[in-house]
């Protein structure tokens, strides 16, 4: 009886112009923004490939120890474009310098304060358009239905209002997936094409929950519907209702949470002159003073995260940063990977700085004199940058609050729902 | 008649619940909006007077620091704040000097919760909330035939509804403002002379504009269609549309016509200019060596070996003079591309009227992209007007000058060495010969003559879909 119920649902909404509208609109942004993304992918790729390859030359035209410079280069990965995360803003390269200079940050956002990264991707279209066409074709599931008296009949054939609420909501979801995976294959294709064969098992395991995760989304906003179609006597009344409900969730409330936490917990002045630290050679022979810095800049990017953490939570009340956070975290461009990345830097620095002492201590001749000796400098033992990847188990454990989160909105309004509409009047 | 018609629609809605709520929730937003503006412009108060100490403290004959301060209506846009604000100007021209600062917190990046966006995204909505089933639901109710059944014109009976619609925005709206002006005042921050506060009327004017053209579109939608919940569909759809998709998304197709510069480009390029200038020793090398084994007396090859030194000291001096004004180019190409750039982005959106609202006002007060591109030219003015007497000064301090890059070759006894390329680290620009940087935002008034094209256009749209709506509402089937 349910799925009898959900044909017809999903029969019904798929001739209608809210439908045909709803469709259209996903798939053309979402075709739109993967274009523009796949061709900044490319420029991305070039761009690492290029930095890769200077560093390397770098290293091997270095006449003294003082200019081993090490380079932790972000590799661009195609899961980046299921969510663009914080983009580049935290740079491109970590530039690592051992004991001659605190490490630098280069690359990334542009400086001209220009869009640097193009924030429009799969979770954003997403996030924005799926929940509206998932608003827009439930909200009169209930009392469309009880104003043209049809929910009378229904339940005069003998259904639970149960099999009823749940055979719309199936439909509903249903009518809301066809346009969705149309977008959601539209977007394979063009990773496909354009990703080089970067498509491996672990990306598309990757895409396939990022996927699962936005069905859980748009199903909230499926019960969103239900809820106020149930609750209210017009369907304009309920659409009203839905999109205020959505304007708040989606558009008014994640940046202003975040705008408020940080005027309510704001960061301390920076506490180093990062100015007069910017000259060649500030840090020549004054470990004390490199280690003064390091330990300021560490206390400072806590005190930042902390001050994020405290956002995260205040966000999350809304589905639409949750999302927002657990899609992120398997695009592998959220905070804490970039949080994990510059760990990874400050270790290989510790060890940069011991191999350097080492190495000078052997070899005090060639420290910071630049000769033009033909002998290269002995590299062994060298420490290696390296980007540090995340498995997708950890992944996984990281987006599960996130996911149960989204899960337990589904289960709520299931339930509000279910209540509301036991006790409402089947006639007008 | 008409004047009847709009009091009706304004006492519907003021004795409306649901209708007051929405109103004081749009007052608190624009509460909320004004207390993070007042707190951020704290913040980048604080941050100029420290940027303006360490301008005063870094600037020297190589490169005076400029500084952007904080828009003293930031409350009523506060976008720009994070396009450069400390440029610096000198032989090697203007530059802007955003990335060589690390982000401060993790938070940056979400959009800034100004008046403008409380009333381009929240106003235009509650503006089809009220407005969209004008028509329909007379129809709906069957009023609407009682009342055309009157001795009374359908235009009055429209231009009535509407003009009541609009009234009753207003109060919000203008309840909004004021709640912000009023925390404006207290607040201490912003320091507002009279003539901000006639700016500001001059802001609620255009904001009402503004709400018209959504007016004007319901009344069309609604004329066009039988029952108001389709009417409110069109219009929703075409809210998510221009509203909040392209605003928020009006970079994608400007960088799809063209990438937009990166600032590492430019840094790669002018380290790549200075690499190519870098001196040749190796051949200076084998000059000195010619030199050298060319002559026999001591005295004569020194002399020969001076001789030698000033000319590569005078070609090198050249050439780095050339390669300056290649460096300034390159700035200057990279500033001229992010202004486009900018313009690009705003003008491929332009087609929102959400857009529009926000080039208006920011036209109106020079705030935004619009104030940077002013203090882009007021800079390479000065840069233009500052070269004489930085030379000058130059000339003055030679004796605090230090060699930015020294050259030394030695070959059977002989040194030569040479210094083509000065700098004076810590010699602050003398006052008598610099003249200090100002830059001034023009005033209101020419700003509003710039935005006049922005406002016809946003007047005649609003017209056009009335009159619209005008005549799909004399042709329409009222029972």
């Amino acid at each position: 009886m349910v799925k009898l119920l959900m044909e017809k649902e999903l029969r019904s909404n798929l001739l209608t112009f809210k439908f045909l509208g709803s469709a259209v609109l996903l798939v053309t942004l979402m075709t739109a923004s993967t274009l523009v993304l796949a061709l900044d992918w490319h420029r991305r790729m070039d761009l690492y490939q290029a930095n890769v390859k200077r560093a390397q030359q770098e290293l091997q035209r270095a006449t003294a120890y003082a200019d081993v410079i090490l380079r932790l280069e972000r590799q661009p990965r195609l899961a980046n474009l299921i969510n663009q995360g914080v983009g580049d803003r935290f740079g491109t390269t970590i530039a690592l310098a051992g004991r001659y200079d605190a490490p630098r940050v280069t690359g990334g956002t542009d400086g001209g304060g220009l869009q640097g990264f193009i924030a429009v991707d799969f979770a954003h279209v997403v996030g924005l358009i799926l929940s509206l066409v998932a608003l827009v074709l439930s909200y009169d599931l209930i009392n469309g239905d009880r104003a043209q008296g049809t929910l009378q009949l229904t339940l005069a054939s003998g259904v639970s209002r149960f099999e009823i609420l749940l055979g719309k909501y199936l439909g509903a979801l249903a009518s809301v997936l066809v346009p969705f995976a149309a977008a959601v294959l539209i977007w394979l294709a063009i990773l496909r094409f354009q990703g080089q064969g970067e498509l491996d098992g672990a990306t598309w395991a990757r895409v396939a929950v990022a996927v699962v995760l936005s069905v859980l989304f748009g199903s909230i906003f499926v019960w969103m519907g239900l809820l106020t179609s149930a609750l209210t006597d017009r369907p304009a009344t309920s659409l009203i209702l839905g999109l205020l409900i959505w304007t708040l969730a989606v558009v008014i409330f994640p940046p202003t949470a975040a705008q408020v936490i940080s005027l309510s917990r704001p960061l301390p002045e920076s506490p180093v002159e990062e100015a007069e630290l910017q000259k060649p050679d500030a840090f020549l022979h004054k470990e004390d003073l490199l280690d003064r810095v390091l330990a300021a800049r560490g206390q400072f990017a806590r005190e930042a995260l902390d001050q994020f953490r405290a956002a995260q939570t205040l966000m999350r009340l809304s589905p639409f940063a949750a999302y927002d956070f657990a899609t992120s975290a398997l695009a592998g461009t959220d905070v804490d990977r970039h949080v994990a990345r510059f760990a990874a830097a400050r270790r290989t620095d510790e060890a940069l700085r011991s191999w350097q002492k080492r190495q000078a201590e052997r070899d005090p001749q060639r420290e910071l004199v630049r000769s033009n000796l033909s002998v290269g400098l002995d590299l062994a033992g060298l420490p290696e940058a390296r980007e540090p990847s995340e498995p997708l188990g950890r992944t996984l454990r990281r987006i599960l609050p996130d996911a149960a989160l989204l899960l337990a909105l589904n289960l709520l309004l299931l339930i509000a729902t279910q209540a509301v509409f036991r006790r409402s009047e089947i006639r007008l | 008649m008409t004047g009847l018609f709009a009091w009706k629609v304004l006492r519907q809605f003021l004795l409306e619940a649901k209708f007051l709520t929405a109103a004081v929730l749009v007052a608190l937003l624009f509460g909320l909006s004004t207390l993070i503006s007042i707190g951020q412009h704290r913040h980048a108060l604080a941050e100029h007077q420290r940027d303006l100490a360490s301008a005063e403290e870094r600037s020297d004959l190589d490169r005076l620091w400029l500084i952007r301060g904080p828009h003293p209506l930031s409350f009523v846009t506060g976008a720009g704040g994070e396009l450069p604000r400390r440029l610096t100007a000198g032989p090697r021209g203007v530059e802007a000097t955003g990335s060589e600062e690390a982000p401060r917190t993790f938070l940056a990046g979400v959009e800034g919760l100004d008046w403008v966006y409380v009333t381009a995204v929240v106003m235009s909505l509650l503006a089809i909330f009220v407005s969209y089933d004008v028509v329909t639901r007379e129809r709906e109710d069957g009023t609407l035939r009682l009342i055309l059944a009157q001795p009374v014109r359908r235009s009055s009976f429209l231009i009535g509804s509407v003009l009541g619609l609009l009234a009753t925005l207003l109060l919000p709206l203008l309840l909004g403002l004021l709640v912000g002006l009023v925390m404006v005042q207290l607040s201490g921050v912003y320091e507002l002379a009279p003539r901000d506060l006639a700016v500001v009327g001059v802001l609620a004017l255009l904001s009402a504009l503004y709400l018209t053209f959504f007016v004007s579109l319901s009344v069309l939608v609604s004329s066009l269609c039988r029952y108001s919940a389709t009417a409110l569909l069109w219009l929703i759809f075409f809210w998510v549309v221009f509203v909040v998709v392209l605003p928020s998304d009006g970079g994608v197709l400007a960088s799809l016509i063209e990438p937009p510069p990166q600032h590492w480009e430019e840094i790669n390029q002018v380290a790549q200019l200075e690499a190519n200038y870098q001196a040749p020793i190796s051949d200076y090398y084998d000059q000195v060596r010619r030199v050298v084994e060319s002559g026999s007396d001591p005295a004569v090859i020194q002399v020969n070996l001076d001789r030698l030194r000033d000319g590569i000291v005078a070609e090198q001096a050249k050439k780095v003079r050339q390669r300056d004004q290649l460096i300034a180019a390159v700035h200057a190409e990279f500033a001229r591309r992010r202004l486009r750039h900018l313009e690009l982005s705003r003008t491929t959106t332009l087609v929102s009227p959400a857009v529009l609202l926000r080039e208006v006002i920011e036209r109106v007060i020079t705030a935004g992209p619009e104030d940077f591109r002013q203090f882009v030219a007021a800079a390479h003015g000065y840069q233009r007007a500052v070269s004489g007497p930085l030379a000058e000064a130059q000339r003055r301090h030679a004796s605090e000058a230090q060699p930015r890059v020294s050259w030394v070759t030695a070959y059977g006894g002989y040194t030569l060495t040479g210094v083509p390329e000065w700098v004076y680290p810590g010699v602050s620009p003398d006052r008598d010969l610099i003249p200090a940087f100002g830059y001034r935002r023009p005033r209101a008034a020419a700003g509003l003559l710039s935005a006049l094209g922005g406002i016809a256009a946003l007047a005649v749209l609003c017209g056009l879909l009335f009159a619209a709506g005008l005549y799909r509402f004399a042709r329409y089937d009222v029972r």
